[in-house]
């Protein structure tokens, strides 16, 4: 993100997604409101030192002294106790996650906040930002010495460019001293020590901890692909059988099929828009070759300015077919609203769209019971399937430059981030934080809320994830491409020109970067990439 | 009668003309009075003008990790300069801003004239009529963006109202077409702003003396001729200074654009307020956008320069 929203575009992204919410929350709360089985009621389990207590298996989220939890509230207590910890943590938050910190889940258990207050006596202040604009009120913060926050939460591929600035502490000597476990083959990202330095660092250091888990996952409609009417028409026409697509010519193909707007129905809804549309079409592009079609070689070349870059541009635009006619004016607001109604046969969004919309408490969900998950359609090379999707937006929460105490503020994020705290938040369905460690996906309250069949599909889809640009300069490099794209969909550009302009556009910004700073950071960002290759079946 | 001349001893002339005067005495006791505000003024507007030239030779940015003092080790030998006149979205945005203005502001110019001429006299339900008309100005500029994306949406009421009129349905994708996108964007415009030309043009309006339209009116000239004749010429200050204010902020046009489409699809709809708004907060080129902001002063400087001089020359015609 672009945007939003941009967006006000904002304004019905955040609305949106408050109801949706707010909607979910309604539904999904009740499964479990089962008081007589609570654990006990304020009782932690033998050997745990903290975590909630109140509900049914409250345990599983506790946590010993010997854990990341676990050290980092000792450690905040006894910041406490000698009288060093800060007055308040200030935490400026997406107003459309902060209810996963602050609505008590499920029924029986504390809030997040109120854990956090009550176990180490440190307030936590969480001031909203407006979706879409955490790198803005960021930069605002950072370059005015504004001082608001002590702990910024933006997209992940900020960091690079906040480390830059300054506006952001490295958290090396934190991490060695608390040793927050990020990597633990069990309960740690996916992908491990590879895992940890795409998300949380930058050209080696740490300067973040993530909170989200935006691989975005495509989705279809069971209810459509398994009609034997349906069924019997598509292999009629193509000569196969109607499954969930495992290539691009086969999603466009479906998509193709599906399209009766004259019936409300789209073929597949992955956004076009801008600020969001251009992680679509890095889906398409990265998978024109293997392992990986990259953005640039290393020496730092673009690489988009080539024919694989045309031909995913090009495909880009043929899509728009098989889309609503208002396709790059969408944002995932419409999109979800869209999905929703059973507007869409296919779609690629958020982990988070069956939570919300595959719940028989949303009343405005005509899709429950009808959604399945797949993984992202991909192309044959060598005789291989490359199935790439993209992470893209993905909050990641970094210490302010600007914090009274950072250490304090370092404790929280490791108490937060950590695998028992942060499944039982991602289960929440108060807000937009999505799983993304080894421990959510296997979490009984997490695939609950997720549903199980999604889940696994999210897994083996972040094993697949390419990460968007993080080196410095990542937001113009991004506007730079997304213009282009939106100008080749709307017949201003060729995709050629497209991409002849986009790579004259990435070589001025990378010499206002820097191009020394931009090698390493490319570097260290394609250690990063998946090398999956899929069996063709 | 013979003339009497006196030399003046040179030295005594001297003195006399050393002599600070009263006035003189004023002017330097005026200037040492003045001084400190004149210091403040001085800070405030030749201050950030120096501070934005020097940033506007350099690559400096926030991202550089140096403070702005230090912007002289990122010296950039005038390649902003370079890149923006060779910027081809920067001259489609200055156009872009060019086309806006130049539809909107007469468009608004207008309309506003012809209702004040409507609301000069009195009529039932005037009042009434006056308050509907002037709402759209008191509607915030972001309310009113989301209030026309919600209305220009392909199944949104405008076409809805298209359907009903042409008795065939009607899905114009308004805002993602360039040039329709464009089109609601002024129209946009010219919806919030046209009170506010009414507004302006009735107060010159009801300040044109009644006598004389009367007298005109004994002398037969007919209502175009007095309106030509006795109402414009009386009404030109205020006419200018509406236009001015138009022009002014037609030419910052921000948060209903934004609103609406974001200067999108793609940037068929950015003006140049949304490109230095994007280049600022998202690209974060701060010496590009200072050399960008000081041509465009700089452009904007000399229009007005003439634009001054071809009043003054007015005014003395006039007089």
């Amino acid at each position: 993100m672009s945007d939003m929203i941009r967006m006000s575009r904002r304004r019905l992204l955040a609305s949106g997604g408050k109801a949706a919410v707010l909607v979910a929350a309604a539904g999904i709360a009740p499964k479990f409101i089962r008081p007589s089985r609570a654990y006990a009621a304020d009782a932690l389990a033998p050997g745990m030192i903290g975590g909630p207590t109140g509900f049914d298996g409250s345990e599983r989220y506790q946590y010993g002294p010997d854990t990341p939890e676990g050290r980092a509230i000792e450690a905040a207590k006894a910041m406490k106790g000698a009288g060093k910890a800060p007055a308040k943590i200030v935490l400026g938050l997406s107003d459309g996650s902060i209810g996963q910190l602050t609505q008590p889940f499920p029924a029986g258990a504390p809030s997040i906040k109120d854990l956090w207050e009550k176990e180490t006596g440190i307030p936590l202040e969480i001031v909203g930002v407006p979706n879409g604009q955490e790198f803005t009120k960021t930069m605002q913060d950072i370059s005015t010495k504004g001082g608001a926050y002590d702990i910024y939460a933006v997209e992940w591929n900020r960091l690079g460019d906040l480390a830059e600035t300054g506006g952001i502490l490295k958290l090396d000597d934190f991490v060695a001293q608390y040793k927050p476990e990020w990597d633990d083959p069990e309960r740690g990202y996916v992908n491990g020590a590879k895992g940890v330095s795409l998300l949380n660092q930058y050209r080696g250091s740490t300067y973040g901890v993530s909170l989200d888990g935006d691989f975005q996952t495509w989705v279809y409609r069971i209810d459509l692909f398994g009609a034997a009417a349906e069924k019997k028409a598509f292999s009629d026409k193509h000569g196969y059988e109607l499954a969930p697509p495992r290539t691009w010519k086969q999603h466009d193909e479906i998509a193709a099929f599906f399209q009766r707007p004259d019936k409300g129905l789209f073929g597949s809804t992955d956004l076009r828009n801008q600020g969001w549309g251009y992680t679509n079409w890095y889906q398409r592009y990265v998978s024109m070759a293997s392992p990986n079609q990259f953005l640039f070689d290393d020496t730092g070349k673009p690489l988009i300015n080539s024919e694989q870059g045309v031909a995913a541009t090009n495909e880009y635009i043929a899509s728009l077919a098989h889309h609503s006619p208002d396709a790059i004016s969408w944002g995932w607001p419409e999109q979800y609203g869209n999905f929703a109604k059973g507007g869409a046969a296919m779609t690629c969004a958020f982990s988070n769209l069956p939570k919300f919309l595959d719940n028989a408490g949303n009343k405005d969900s005509a899709v429950t019971g009808k959604i399945g998950s797949m993984l992202p359609p991909g192309r044959e090379i060598d005789g291989k399937l490359i199935s790439r999707s993209v992470l893209w937006l993905n909050l990641s929460a970094s210490v302010s430059s600007q914090a009274k105490n950072p250490e304090a503020c370092y404790l929280f994020l490791q108490w937060l981030g950590s695998s028992r705290i942060y499944a039982w938040m991602t289960a929440n369905p108060g807000g937009y934080f999505d799983p993304f460690r080894l421990s959510d996906f296997s979490d009984r309250l997490v695939r609950q809320t997720y549903h199980a069949y999604h889940m696994d599909v999210v897994r083996e889809t972040v094993a697949r994830t390419v990460p968007t640009i993080n080196y410095p300069g990542a937001t113009a490099f991004h506007n730079a491409l997304d213009e282009n794209l939106v100008a080749a969909l709307t017949k201003a550009k060729t995709a050629e020109q497209a991409m002849v302009d986009t790579e004259a556009e990435w070589k001025k910004i990378a010499r206002r970067t820097g191009e020394e700073k931009l090698l390493e950071a490319i570097k260290t960002n394609k250690e990063a990439w998946p090398t999956v290759l899929d069996p063709i079946s | 009668m013979s003339a009497v001349t006196a030399t003046i001893p040179e030295d005594v002339m001297k003195t006399v003309q050393a002599k600070p005067t009263l006035r003189d005495e004023g002017a330097k006791l005026g200037f040492r009075l003045t001084l400190p505000a004149q210091i403040l003024v001085l800070f405030i507007a030749v201050f950030p003008l120096l501070m934005q030239l020097y940033i506007s030779l350099t690559d400096w940015s926030p991202l550089s990790g140096l403070g702005w003092w230090s912007a002289w080790s990122l010296w950039n030998n005038f390649a902003n300069y370079t890149d923006l006149a060779a910027d081809a979205r920067f001259w489609s945005a200055l156009k872009r801003t060019a086309i806006v203005m130049i539809i909107c502001v007469p468009a608004e110019f207008l309309l506003g004239l012809a209702l004040a001429t409507l609301f000069a006299d009195e009529f039932p339900g005037k009042r009434v009529f006056y308050s509907i008309l002037l709402m759209p100005m008191m509607v915030v500029p972001a309310v009113a963006g989301y209030m026309f994306f919600m209305l220009f949406q392909s199944g949104g009421p405008v076409n809805d109202i298209l359907s009903a009129v042409s008795g065939f349905p009607v899905t114009i994708a308004w805002l993602s077409d360039p040039t329709l996108a464009l089109i609601a964007v002024m129209l946009a415009d010219i919806w919030q702003w046209t009170p506010l030309m009414f507004l302006i043009l009735l107060a010159g309006l009801v300040g044109v003396p009644e006598d004389q339209i009367k007298a005109a009116t004994l002398l037969g000239a007919n209502p175009w001729q007095r309106f030509v004749t006795i109402v414009l010429p009386k009404m030109k200050t205020i006419i200018i200074i509406a236009l001015a204010i138009r022009v002014i902020e037609n030419f910052k046009i921000f948060d209903t654009l934004y609103i609406m489409t974001g200067g999108g699809p793609g940037v068929a709809t950015e003006t140049i307020s949304v490109y230095i708004y994007k280049l600022t907060t998202q690209d974060l080129i701060w010496g590009y956008v200072a050399a960008i902001a000081l041509a465009i002063l700089i452009v904007l400087s000399i229009a007005a320069v003439f634009a001054m001089k071809r009043m003054a020359r007015t005014r003395e015609v006039t007089a």
